[in-house]
Formats: structure tokens, sequence, C-alpha cells
């Protein structure tokens, strides 16, 4: 573990390398029972998913890499700092197709050793991830044909992800089974996907847009049905199918991981 | 026109340009600083998913690929599939003796293959259909394919009218993957997009297209046309192209199906400077074809006229192309094209009164062009990713996945580190 990525941005380009062991990334979350318990998941969940959210204290000592003079490291150090303003992503080098979401909650200036005896400059980031999951940088597509229940990509928590959803479709049905074969949970779109639009369906963030004509609209005209209906999150072992023969899409799983 | 269907990210970057779907969708598009993406392709589309099925896709709407588990962005030219029924054995081919067919035995996706099966010692089992190609030249032929329980299997274009063979290709299996021994025609490659669905890729000899020209399936026989041979095989999405090499599959019912080309611009208004441009891909399926292409394959082209920079699959050999326009002329160089995916470093400097360019693929940098006229600046502000802004049409066909155009002359490590 040498190497790291703050939004995708290398160490070596923010002129900084790691002098101390990451710390508080591969500790598994803490899990509890659910209380409101995600579409398709039974048994112990991550206290992530759901309204009593865990959280992950992540700690990044950096040390600039090349020489430098005191105007420069501070400047250097402004850089850095200014890298990880507002939720950053970050990925370390063990794992580098995973990355947590964490704002920066300890990395001031007043930690940074001005010291001309000790040409290091040590910096420790602590950030916060309210999220203690890892996500997948890539995403896994899976094709959705109509009426077909097919198997959501599993890393070892929740799966969310994106659903484009097209074909000639009234009211389709986006459903889920556990490994039981048991529907779990659906959500009924109302409205009707003509045959040159798709409907883009972001588990995640609770969105439904419609993609229409030939020019860029977006709208948010599409909802739900019924008090029973919701966004899922997928489990262990859940399929997802679409009902209506014509309807097909494909879903844009975002894996999720513990550690 | 419209957008990739996702957020556009704003991202804190020093990219002059850069569009990427080497990562989940939330985070597929980073912003040009002057313009938008725009696509269009008004035709349905498809591609590999994570499991070696196939994903379809609107008219317009952003293909993405997932091939050996890294995503893509197809973009491709105009093609047809001529083979009508491409996924239905039931209807429209002919049976060759009396053939088992198991209808929709196995889903891939979107994809739908047949279990078909020779279940006859005695006799030589299968199905055939009748190609209308035109032109007297090499065509393309693909066919997806798993493993059934025969041993041997043969894909034949036979020539009835002059009872010559154009294409026979024998599919023998080893430790579940399949290996194709080619009698007449070219094997192009087989493309394992993983769960046990390969898809085969495969060229004619030149057929007469004024003869009738069958394609033949016969899921259990030799490169002989034995007819001891028994057993099945899963087959589906054929397609037939009056192509030199196959494009992404075409599914057909009763009529054949057309695509047309995808067209991915935006505009990057920066002056002639010192930068870098980044492009990476999975390999193109005509970068293992042998001989002309017939046109360039363009992987990025930046000015519709004037001075103008392209990077581009060259039509004669199987080389990359870094071509600096003045206006007047070009100056170019070129490496071959490396074994494996590509990925390509071209600089740019000398501006605006020698300017010169070289290009890296993986084994360093190629010398400096000669230099061409003075370069104030570009004719045009269009930048064509996977086409030619120049003349619109002839596009990379290949999957990208990288194009970044980065200031200042990095190396093809360092730009691929720089976002």
């Amino acid at each position: 573990m040498t190497d790291f990525w703050i939004n995708d941005r290398p160490n070596d380009e923010l002129g900084f390398i790691l002098c101390e062991p990451f710390q508080g990334w591969v500790r598994v979350p803490t899990l509890q029972p659910g209380a409101s318990t995600p579409v398709g998941w039974y048994g112990q969940r991550p206290s992530a998913v759901g309204a009593t959210a865990g959280s992950r204290q992540l700690t990044l000592g950096v040390v600039h890499a090349s020489g430098y003079t005191l105007g420069t490291r501070r400047a250097a150090v402004d850089a850095l700092l200014a890298a990880c303003q507002g939720e950053v992503q970050i990925r370390i080098s063990d794992a580098p197709d995973r990355y947590v979401k964490a704002i920066l909650t300890e990395g001031s200036a007043q930690a940074v050793q001005l010291s001309l005896v000790y040409p290091e400059l040590i910096i420790p980031l602590q950030f916060l991830a309210s999220d203690p999951l890892y996500y997948a940088v890539q995403p896994e597509i899976v094709a959705l044909p109509p009426q077909t229940a097919v198997r959501v990509p599993w890393g070892g928590a929740p799966t969310v992800g994106l659903v484009h959803i097209m074909g000639i479709t009234t009211s389709t049905i986006l459903r889920t089974r556990n490994r039981a074969g048991a529907v779990v949970g659906e959500l009924t779109l109302t409205g009707t996907t003509g045959a040159s639009e798709y409907v883009a369906l972001e588990t995640e963030h609770h969105r439904i847009q419609r993609i229409t004509g030939s020019t860029p609209t977006v709208v948010d005209a599409y909802s739900w049905k019924g008090s029973t209906d919701r966004f899922p999150v997928w489990g262990d072992g859940d399929t997802v199918e679409l009902t209506g023969a014509t309807t097909y899409g494909t879903l844009f799983a975002r894996k999720a991981y513990l550690t | 026109m419209r957008p990739f269907p996702r957020d556009l990210v704003e991202a804190r970057t020093s990219l002059l340009f850069g569009y990427e779907v080497a990562d989940h969708p939330d985070r597929g598009l980073y912003l040009t600083p002057t313009g938008a993406l725009t696509h269009s392709r008004n035709s349905l589309a498809t591609a590999w998913d994570s499991r070696g099925g196939l994903t379809q896709v609107l008219a317009h709407q952003a293909r993405l690929e997932s091939f050996g588990g890294v995503a893509g962005r197809p973009l491709e030219g105009a093609a047809t599939n001529l083979c009508l029924r491409s996924e239905n054995f039931g209807t429209t081919w002919a049976a060759i003796g009396t053939p088992t067919r198991v209808a929709a035995a196995k889903r891939a996706g979107m994809l739908v293959l047949d279990l078909l099966g020779d279940d006859a010692a005695g006799n030589l089992e299968g199905y055939s259909q009748a190609v209308t190609f035109t032109a007297n030249a090499v065509k393309a032929v693909a066919v997806y394919i798993a493993q059934g329980t025969s041993t041997s299997s043969v894909v034949r274009l036979r020539d009835t009218s002059a009872a010559a063979n154009r294409l026979l290709a024998t599919i023998t299996w080893s430790g579940g993957v399949p290996s194709v021994a080619m009698t007449t025609g070219t094997l192009i490659g087989v493309e394992n997009g993983g769960g046990g669905v390969f898809r085969v890729l495969l060229q004619t000899s030149s057929v007469t297209s004024a003869n009738t020209n069958q394609l033949e399936i016969y899921p259990a026989t030799t490169s002989a046309l034995v007819t001891t041979g028994t057993g099945t095989l899963y087959v589906g999405g054929v397609q037939a192209e009056n192509a030199l090499w196959p494009g992404s599959y075409l599914p057909t019912t009763s009529a054949t199906v057309a695509r047309v080309a995808d067209v991915l611009t935006s505009s990057l208004l920066v002056d002639p400077q010192d930068c870098t441009v980044l492009f990476t891909s999975r390999r193109p399926t005509w970068a293992d074809v042998s001989g002309a292409l017939g046109a360039h394959q363009y992987a990025l082209s930046w000015g519709a006229s004037g001075a103008r920079f392209a990077l581009y699959g060259d039509a004669s050999a199987r080389n990359l192309v870094a071509s600096l326009h003045d206006g007047s002329g070009a100056q170019t160089v070129s490496a071959a094209i490396p074994a494996g995916d590509i990925a390509c470093a071209v600089q740019l400097t000398g501006f605006p009164d020698a300017p010169t360019v070289r290009l890296d693929v993986g084994g360093g940098f190629s010398s400096w062009s000669t230099a061409t006229a003075r370069i104030a600046s570009w004719g045009s502000t269009l930048l064509a990713l996977g086409d030619n802004a120049a003349a619109a049409g002839t596009p990379w066909n290949g999957s990208g996945r990288i194009w970044r155009v980065l200031p200042g002359l990095l190396t093809l490590s360092e730009a691929l580190g720089r976002r």
C-alpha cells in the first residue's frame, strides 16, 4: 500500500507520498439488524444501509514527495487540501478497483511540521466516511431481457445501480426476487415508454428520468405507484426482472464492499 | 443529438478535454471546458455485457460495453446484417437432413441461442440459409456459439452455383474454449465476453454475388463433412455483412437490419499549443485483419478543415498514424499496432512556426515528424471521437475507452495517470 488517489488524482500528481500506514481502511463496518430492511436484504446488514448509518474513520499520513522550500511546500499543502475539499472519492493501491466516499475532517495547516531540521512535511489527513462501504469503480453491465430474472452482481454489501429501461411498455414493474425466488420488492412505473425513449432509474438516488426524442430532453416524468413500491437495494442472490413482453433494459450495477 | 444520458460531473481537472467510459455510470463523463459532448446514431445497436451476453440500446442512446471486465464505448460505422432470423433456426432457415432443435435453449443477455443437434450417425444434419450479398468481394460472417455435446462443428458458406466453399470453419472445444480451424476463409478472432458464450469472427474468400451463397451450420461434423458425427451446439446471433470484418451484432427477424454510424463529437476551443493526446481502446476487430481495410479508422480528430490533427488506424497497414495537417498538407508519424489492447499517446509541439508530432503506442516515442508549415490556429474547433471530423463516416470501428487532451508534453504513463 504505497499509492492513493483522491478524486482519481494519483498521489504523485498531488506531490505527496505515503509515510505512515493507512488506518481504518480494512475495518469491517459495524453490523446490526436492519430496522427498515432494504429490498432483498435479510439477516445482518451494514449499519450504513438505512437510517442509522455507521461511519468509517480513515487516516492518510502523507509526506511531500520531493525537494521544496518553505514557500513551495506551503503551496503544495494548500493544493493538497484544496484537492480534498468537499466529499471526495478515495482509492488506495491495495484495492484500486473500489473507492470510498469521505470528507476531510483533520488536515489543517496546524498539523504541518514547519521545521527546517526535518525536511519532511508530514500531514496526517483524517477522513470521515459516513457511508463506510467501498464501491466498485467499474460498473458491471448486465442485460435485462424481457420478463427474465437476472442475478444482480454482488460484492459483499448491498448493490445499487442505474437501470435503463426501454421498449414500448405501459406500467413496467422492476421486480426483485430473493434467492428463493420470492418477490421481495417491486417498483411500478406509471406512464408509457415509447419506441424512441427510455427511462433511467437510479436506485441509489431514488431518481427516475425519461429521456425522449432525438434532442437532449430529460424530464422527471415518471413516478411510482403505491405505498409498497420501493427503490431496490439488492442483496446476495437477488434477481431483478422487467415485466412486459417488449420491455428490456440494461443494469449498470455498482457493487459495494465491506472492506 | 443528445448528451451522454448521465449526469455531467464537474471534475477538478487540468485537462483540455477528457472523456472516459472506464468508470461507473455516475462518473462516466468528464467535461470538456468548451463544449458539450453529443452523440447520435439513429438506429438500434448492441454490445457485450459483463457476463458474455448482449445488451441492446435504442437509437441515439449511448452504448456501453463490458469486455474483459473493463467498460468501453463502441463507435462504429454503418453496417447491415444480411442473415435473416439471426436467432431463430425454426423459420427461414432450411433443415439439412433432420436436425434436432431446442428453440431458445440458452440466453446470454438479450441474445437467444438455439440448441442445434445432429442425432443421426449416418447423415449430415444442420441448417442453411441463402444470403444475398452485393459485389464480388470478401465478406464478413460472425456467429455466437456455446459448447454443447458435439466435439466438432462446422460453419460453411457454400457457393451452390459454383459448387465451391467460400468459408469453411471447423470449431472444436478444449477446456470450455473453442478452437477454430479454417479450411477456407480466414479466422479474424474469437471474442470471449465471459459466461461461456463466444463470438467467432470470420472472413470468407471472395464470393460471387450473382451466385447462390448458402450459409450452413452443422453442429456435429468435421472439416471433411463426415456424416458419422452426432452431438449438439448452441448457436445464435448469426451475422453476414458486405464488409471485410464483422461489426457488432445486429439481431434480425424477417428482414435485414441496418445500423447507421455512431457520431460522437464535441468542440475544443483551444489554441495550438504543446499538448498530449491520449487514446485507449479495446483491440478493434480490424487490427487482426490482413490487407487493405478500404478506409482509415479514426480514433480522434480535431478540426474539420484547414489546420487539423487526427489519429487513425491506417487503411493499408496495421499502424496507428498521427497526422498533423497545416491546411495544405499533412505530416505523419506511425507505429505498428501492438498486441492486445491499444493505449497511445501523441505529443504535439513546435507551434506556431514549426509544428511537429510524435506518438507512442507502448514501445517508446517515434521520431518527431517533419515540421508542417505555420499553424497559428486550428481550422475548426470540432472534435470528433472515433471519427474523422474532416470527413464524417470513417469511424474507429472499435470500442474506445479514454480520450484525453492534456496540456504539455507527457509520456504515455503520465497521460494515463492524469485526469
